[in-house]
């Protein structure tokens, strides 16, 4: 449809429009606008300390921020961070912890302080032991402060250690 | 430069004499020019006469405080009418929203409702006076968007591009909508013109 034909269909309704009363300002109009620019011109200017309070349209938008923040400051407390077993890293036992060496030449008795006289090669053994003392190199352990009858225990189980890993070697 | 010497000058050089010399005389002249025109536009598109005059005052004092924000490149006239708008669209705004149960709303897309009411029967339509609130009261049932621009155009006699610098829609947009106020005001007012 045509501008013109758009403007002809509605010529009623624009010349009942066009007819309408002109509606004017009140009398005291002119007067009251200057009374109002004046007090407006020479008003005092707002105290610094009126801004810093909140006005009174704010206090329902306020209370709901400080709602929405306790809320949420109640529901992260009361959460525990689940730590997934099966992602964490195991907790490391200093007392257990050998430190390996790399020579591959060491047969693994000597590693844990056993002196051999002869061969070692992996796979096979033909050497024979000449001392068993284990020493303390090599390993990451806790001292501990053991009682008489301890050690005398300990003594006997080593003894009996000794024997069976002869008895081995002989067979 | 003297009364009779500012009466002579145009809207646009009325501004810039105030801009620049603080010429009270100058915005005074302005405020005599554009009073009416205002107040009629703002009272088509609110509805009530006291709050109408609130509204044009407010203009009047925005004006004077923000003189230095009018930029010569625009109309003084798209420009006073721009902030009477804004002026009028947040006072129906306010006060759509203190009255929880109004049945018109501001908006492109909102329904508008027809009541009937046997208070302006045809019949009985004798006076200018009731005429011209039936037409009132049908403005206050046609969505501000449309309503806004109808008023502009057909009320305050304005043209095409004007409106669609003081809306800041596309004239395109200003013609679609002044149709389709005017195709609702032809419905509400069809039995004041068939009479």
């Amino acid at each position: 449809m045509g501008y013109e034909e758009e403007e002809k269909m509605y010529e009623d309704i624009r010349s009942l429009l066009d007819g309408l009363k002109q509606v004017t300002v009140p009398p005291n109009f002119d007067s009251d606008l200057m009374r109002r620019i004046n007090a407006e011109k020479y008003a005092a200017p707002e105290p610094w300390w009126k801004k810093i309070f909140i006005t009174p349209r704010l206090i329902p938008s306020a209370a709901l921020a400080l709602t929405i923040i306790a809320v949420l400051f109640v529901l992260n407390s009361g959460t525990v961070d689940p730590e997934n077993p099966l992602l964490s890293e195991p907790r490391i036992r200093e007392d257990l912890i050998v430190n390996s060496s790399d020579d591959e030449s060491l047969s693994p008795a000597s590693k844990i302080g056993i002196e051999l006289e002869g061969n070692y090669s992996k796979g096979s053994t033909n050497a024979r032991i000449v001392s068993y003392g284990i020493t303390k190199s090599g390993l990451n352990f806790r001292q501990l402060h053991l009682s008489v009858e301890e050690r005398a225990e300990i003594e006997k189980m080593r003894q009996k250690l000794i024997q069976m890993f002869n008895q081995t070697e002989r067979n | 430069m003297t009364d009779r010497r500012l009466n002579e000058l145009n809207d646009e050089e009325l501004i810039l004499e105030f801009q620049q010399n603080d010429t009270l005389h100058a915005f005074e002249i302005l405020v005599q020019r554009y009073k009416n025109p205002l107040m009629n536009y703002v009272y088509r598109f609110l509805g009530d006469y006291e709050t109408s005059s609130d509204v044009v005052q407010e203009t009047m004092i925005k004006v004077y405080k923000n003189k230095d924000s009018y930029k010569s490149i625009a109309k003084f006239s798209t420009w006073i009418y721009t902030i009477a708008g804004n002026l009028a669209r947040t006072e129906y705004q306010r006060r759509k929203r203190r009255n929880i149960f109004s049945i018109n709303s501001y908006g492109e897309n909102d329904e508008t409702y027809d009541i009937p009411d046997e208070q302006y029967r045809p019949d009985v339509l004798t006076d200018s006076k009731i005429k011209d609130k039936i037409i009132q009261a049908a403005f206050k049932k046609v969505s501000g968007a449309y309503r806004n621009v109808v008023i502009l155009r057909d009320v305050q006699g304005l043209s095409y591009e004007e409106i669609a610098e003081i809306t800041n829609v596309s004239v395109g947009t200003v013609k679609s909508r002044i149709n389709r106020g005017r195709a609702q005001l032809q419905k509400l007012l069809k039995d004041i013109y068939n009479e």
